[in-house]
């Protein structure tokens, strides 16, 4: 019996699209049908859509916010759906949004500013954690081209 | 001989942040890879550390072993471990002074991690400018004195270290390394001897 659950549950793994398992939902390009599929997140759709861009990610958290979303809803809603925040003109309260972030690793964001380039970001924050930790961090930050 | 032995001890201490400040300034990938400043300000923070130990661990070794000729070759190049752990600490400083902005430098500045960094570079650096014949005689017994700071400098370079670093265990372990390294030496310094 266990071998069998084990195979289903590999099998429903085996069904979704590996980039569809672990994707970020960009505020700021993503269809209205795609935020609202987004747990929790169906009520403020419209709302998220029609305030873009978000420049930051405190400006969605604003949003967020006011739409009665409590923070460690939010926290949990930002493994799902986020603001790619420029990591040159981050502040220490965006950073600080990522979920997972710690005081430590922000003020390794904020150290090596201003990033060339994403490889840069990679480097530095590389030498801290593993690469897979590198990857999820990444999908929340981007540097502008020189 | 003993000229051409100590040329190439030079180049040898001096060859690896050659070529770190070569690859970070010029974004080149000559033997270390790619550097940027994150990684040129810890490696060049590791040499210093690494040379410092080196020259530390002279006096123990001496102290152990008083008739190897090893060991008084060694001590020899005890000058010129001193100076390029210096040279490679300024180099760290230099790239975090170049990078940040007065500000940060100053907000940084009140922080125990950066003030025992501060410190222990003032004390090297005095002692790297008295680190020459003309000095010794100079200076006579404060000479002696001024240098014994090396072993205070050193605790403060290791605590620099390890209370900036985002992970400190690796700097905790060369904290255990200093501690046996300076227990030893007064250990053999102190110890009762024969009449």
């Amino acid at each position: 019996m266990p071998m069998k659950i084990f195979a289903l549950v590999a099998l429903l793994f085996a069904a979704i699209p590996a980039s569809a398992q672990n994707t970020l939902v960009n505020a700021n390009t993503a269809s209205e049908a795609q935020i609202a599929a987004v747990p929790g997140l169906a009520p403020l759709a419209a709302a998220i859509v029609a305030k873009r861009p978000y420049a930051s990610p405190l400006a969605l958290d604003a949003v967020l916010a006011e739409g009665k979303i409590a923070p460690d809803q939010r926290k949990l809603i930002y493994t799902r759906l986020w603001a790619p925040m420029n990591l040159n003109a981050a502040t220490l309260p965006d950073i600080m949004l990522i979920p997972g972030m710690s005081a430590r690793m922000a003020d390794e964001f904020r150290e090596y500013k201003p990033y060339k380039s994403i490889g840069q970001f990679r480097y530095e924050i590389g030498k801290y954690v593993s690469k897979a930790e590198v990857s999820r961090l990444e999908q929340y930050v981007f540097v502008p081209p020189r | 001989m003993q000229r051409i032995a100590k040329i190439l001890l030079w180049i040898l201490l001096a060859t690896p942040l050659a070529v770190l400040t070569y690859d970070y300034l010029h974004e080149a990938t000559f033997l270390f890879g790619e550097v940027y400043y994150g990684g040129y300000v810890h490696d060049t923070g590791r040499w210093a550390a690494w040379l410092l130990l080196a020259a530390l661990v002279a006096t123990p070794l001496r102290l152990t072993f008083p008739r190897s000729d090893l060991v008084g070759w060694y001590i020899a190049q005890r000058r010129a471990l001193g100076v390029a752990s210096f040279a490679y600490a300024s180099a760290h400083l230099i790239a975090y002074l170049a990078r940040q902005d007065w500000a940060r430098i100053a907000e940084d500045f009140a922080q125990a991690g950066f003030w025992t960094g501060w410190i222990a570079f003032a004390i090297f650096a005095a002692q790297a400018l008295t680190s020459n014949d003309f000095s010794m005689r100079l200076l006579r017994r404060g000479w002696k004195n001024l240098h014994r700071l090396v072993h205070g400098a050193a605790i403060l370079v290791f605590a620099h270290w390890a209370l900036t670093a985002f992970d400190p265990f690796l700097a905790c372990c060369h904290i255990v390394a200093l501690a046996l390294l300076e227990f030893w030496r007064l250990f053999l310094t102190w110890r009762p001897r024969p009449a």
